[in-house]
């Protein structure tokens, strides 16, 4: 029958034919793409990912984390952290503490220039500064304790401290750090396209807000010799099966990946290198004084708690072999650290339920934990763990923009918390202070609370770095918290790439990418 | 026809105007903590007080709501509190993203759910059950998995479609096509399974109805009868379906746009509404209940044009 062999007033052949052609010119129009190949060829480029698009480029507007490879790129901080972690010169070339340590010399470098062809001077800086301590926003906190920036010369800055401040170095080599073109810093343009004294500028021509960023190095920069990349692509992908799709086929050059992934990674002659910590995996117990869950102002029931946790199958499965087990919250590298800290609570759910008896607990008690945006692929180990030695965990849904609040409203006596990687002074600012961010309870106790106030005004690092220790003993063994396990990442690097971090304070610097020899 | 699509215009926009004041209600509970969060661990009741004032939050409702949209019928959508990218122009260029991808994934499912459900309904027997069973396929294979298969071997293995990213129309025709092939599949098989069912259901009661004896009686080629008569009156049904169809791709446009790294509508509404980016999501809220309102009205305008007994203007 007629219409068995035809499609409206094509012929059946006539429609096989179209459909062969038409896929014919798809893939020759979609031209290949293979990895290794197209690399070769763009050995001076460098395509990387970033989780999240990047909010406002305005210094008192930053964001930290992977915002940092773009506003990092076209601003220069006074200050810097070394691939190795150390804080070393970068715009400014020297800087000296008076003796009571409430005053910084700086003193700017030759040769800085702004994208707008000015020259960056001392009075740029002072803008700078006192525009983040003056304007509310995220990075405002930084510049807390100046009480002055004076600008004797083009060259020198000197900043006043109403106290000394141990974190302020670490500040001036990020956001707080920044020099802002006095000029243009209130433009509008600021926001979106700022004029910077960096490594690159933003190439707003090939840029598209949202997907893609492309940064564009500028050869009149002091220290040009650096970036061996004349042209630095950012691609927005938030999902990790994208992002290794895309490093597998060369779209990116550089990734983060997971370690299941590594071997096939292998056979297409990646190369990797792995950070063994850059977090802290943590169960905050923020109501230590026992205001909302009587049970936790008790030290055997905090101590039962750490103790209920299998450390080491936590970092070998839930953190998919790149946890390393551990009962402190300050990082190795830092200053604080107490090795023998790392094993203070042997998993023991026997010895947790005597402690949880003897504190009068033996049938348990119910705590209420807020489900976080992170948290929901924790949350099974974190409820069956705790419901061994017999603590009934309910968690409540917190919706992503009310995180902040859920943590600070002391409505949860328990927080499972990731942090990223600090120094001392950060970690006892908002863990052990009264009005620290994880503190939500605004806990004290008088025999820490000397020690917190002695280390916020002490910056001989000897000294310092011996009062952080005893603040960290006195954590750990009094169980103020539970870290569980400091967390690494696992980065791939295609042929003719390589990673040269060695410090997780650079994890969101273009200077640790090179190129292979 | 005039007055009808006149009255349904100005319905949509007093639907419009309730939807943006019930977002702009619903998010003001939400305006402390979005400052809170964007403040970050700089969070203190001193600083987020300042915060609300400096972004005019610490006003009547009706006042921040009366100026948000006066400043709409003035063109000005506002700009993102985040990225400070201006509101209209961010949701056009994502929505021309997503477009790229729900608009060749609607006309590719369409035709093929045409073909497919004619070819089921006017052959029955063994016919109709083998296509039947490549809709059920159709339905509930999970579009991610066919993504992820498709993008293993045609961009990891074969290199021939990238895995992920969008290049803009006007900026290379081939990157584009390129660019949106895997996607554009993926949206495809599950659209054109849902809308086949529809034309073949549609196609089976018009084929049993007398005018179609009638018809055949008189002569007329079987092929005849399918496209000109009982396709054109079954189509009603089958347009509702593609006006859903339409607006469900939207909605799962956020998987495929996830996978594929795509700047579309979809992410953008989702990071937004993740962040609390007010002036973004109420932005989105305008384009997005605008946008289903004209879709619907095409639909009963096209449903009307096709068969005239269906007309409801």
């Amino acid at each position: 029958m007629q219409q068995n062999k035809t499609i409206g007033t094509f012929s059946r052949r006539q429609v096989v034919a179209g459909m062969l052609a038409t896929t014919a010119f798809a893939l020759t129009a979609c031209s290949p793409k293979g990895g290794a190949a197209s690399r070769v060829a763009k050995k001076q480029d460098l395509s990387i990912s970033i989780m999240q698009q990047p909010g406002s480029l305005d210094p008192v507007a930053l964001s930290e984390g992977s915002d940092s490879f773009l506003w990092s790129s076209i601003y220069d901080t006074l200050l810097l952290t070394s691939a190795e972690g150390k804080i070393v010169p970068n715009a400014a070339k020297s800087f000296d503490y008076s003796k009571d340590g409430k005053t910084l010399t700086l003193t700017l470098r030759e040769g800085l220039l702004f994208s707008n062809g000015k020259v960056p001077t001392s009075k740029d800086v002072k803008f700078s500064l006192e525009r983040i301590k003056t304007t509310p926003g995220p990075g405002q906190f930084q510049a807390l304790n100046i009480a002055s920036v004076d600008a004797p010369d083009d060259a020198t800055v000197v900043i006043k401290l109403t106290t000394p401040d141990p974190n302020l170095l670490r500040y001036l080599t990020a956001r707080c750090g920044i020099i802002s073109d006095a000029a243009t810093a209130r433009d509008a343009s600021t926001k979106l396209n700022p004029v910077g004294s960096g490594p690159y500028t933003l190439d707003t021509a090939k840029t598209t807000a949202g997907a893609t960023y492309v940064l564009k190095r500028r050869d009149d920069y002091w220290g040009a010799a650096t970036f061996p990349f004349a042209n630095v692509t950012l691609k927005v992908m938030a999902d990790t099966t994208a992002v290794e799709n895309a490093l597998r086929s060369g779209q990116i050059d550089v990734s983060t990946i997971a370690p299941t992934s590594q071997e096939s990674f292998k056979k297409q002659n990646f190369t990797f290198t792995k950070l063994d910590v850059t977090s802290v995996f943590q169960l905050l117990i923020a109501d230590r004084a026992g205001t909302i869950q009587p049970a936790l102002a008790d030290l055997r029931v905090r101590k039962a708690i750490n103790m209920a946790f299998d450390r080491d199958a936590i970092g070998k499965s839930a953190l998919a072999g790149l946890g390393t087990p551990t009962s402190q919250l300050f990082f190795p590298f830092f200053p604080g650290s107490v090795k023998k800290l790392d094993s203070l609570y042997p998993h023991d759910p026997e010895g947790a339920r005597k402690l949880l008896a003897e504190a009068g607990y033996a049938n348990g008690f119910d705590v209420k934990m807020p489900s976080l945006v992170y948290t929901p692929t924790f949350e099974p180990l974190i409820t069956q763990a705790l419901a061994d030695i017999g603590i009934r965990v309910t968690w409540n849904p917190i919706p992503p923009q009310e995180t902040s609040k859920a943590i600070t409203s002391a409505s949860y006596p328990m927080i499972l918390w990731v942090d990223g990687v600090s120094p001392g002074a950060t970690i006892i600012n908002s863990h052990f202070t009264p009005k620290g961010y994880l503190n939500p309870f605004h806990v004290e106790d008088p025999r820490l609370a000397p020690l917190v106030a002695e280390s916020a005004i002490t910056i001989d690092p000897d000294r310092q770095a011996a009062i952080y220790e005893k603040i960290n003993t006195f954590a750990v063994e009094n169980a103020w918290d539970a870290p569980l396990a400091f967390n690494g990442q696992l980065f791939a690097a295609a042929p003719g790439y390589k990673y040269v971090g060695t410090s997780p304070m650079n994890l969101s610097s273009l200077r640790v990418f090179a190129v292979a020899a | 026809m005039l007055s009808f699509a006149l009255r349904r215009i100005g319905v949509g926009l007093v639907l419009t105007l309730v939807m943006t004041f019930i977002t702009f209600w619903l998010l003001s509970f939400s305006f402390e903590s979005i400052v809170s969060s964007r403040l970050g661990q700089a969070a203190t009741p001193e600083s987020i007080a300042a915060v609300k004032v400096q972004l005019g939050f610490d006003r009547p409702l009706m006042v921040q709501y009366g100026e948000w949209l006066w400043n709409v019928l003035h063109g000005d959508f506002g700009v993102s509190l985040f990225t400070q990218e201006p509101v209209s122009g961010a949701v056009f260029a994502r929505l021309g993203v997503t477009l790229s991808v729900v608009l060749p994934a609607l006309i590719i499912s369409t035709l093929s759910a045409v073909v497919l459900g004619v070819f089921a309904a006017s052959r029955a027997g063994a016919a109709d059950k083998i296509t039947q069973g490549i809709m059920l396929v159709g339905h509930f294979v999970p579009g991610l998995l066919v993504a992820i298969a498709l993008v293993v071997v045609f961009a990891v293995n074969l290199g021939w479609l990238p895995a992920t990213g969008f290049t803009p129309f006007s900026e290379d025709p081939g990157l584009w096509l390129a660019s949106v092939v895997i996607p554009v599949t993926v949206l495809s098989i599950g659209g054109a399974a849902n809308i086949a069912s529809q034309v073949r259901g549609s196609m089976i009661d018009e084929l049993r109805k007398d005018y179609v004896r009638t018809l055949r009686t008189r002569g007329i080629p079987t092929n005849s009868i399918i496209l000109r008569h009982a396709l054109r009156n079954s189509a009603g049904p089958a347009l509702t379906v593609f006006s859903l169809e339409f607006l469900a791709m939207f909605g799962s446009a956020l998987i495929i746009e996830q996978v594929f790294a795509l700047p579309g509508f979809g992410t953008f509404s989702f990071n937004s509404a993740l962040i609390g980016d007010i002036p973004v999501i109420m932005g989105l809220a305008v384009f997005g209940t605008l946008m289903t309102i004209t879709v619907n009205l095409l639909a009963d305008l096209g449903i009307g044009w096709l068969n005239p007994k269906a007309r409801v203007y």
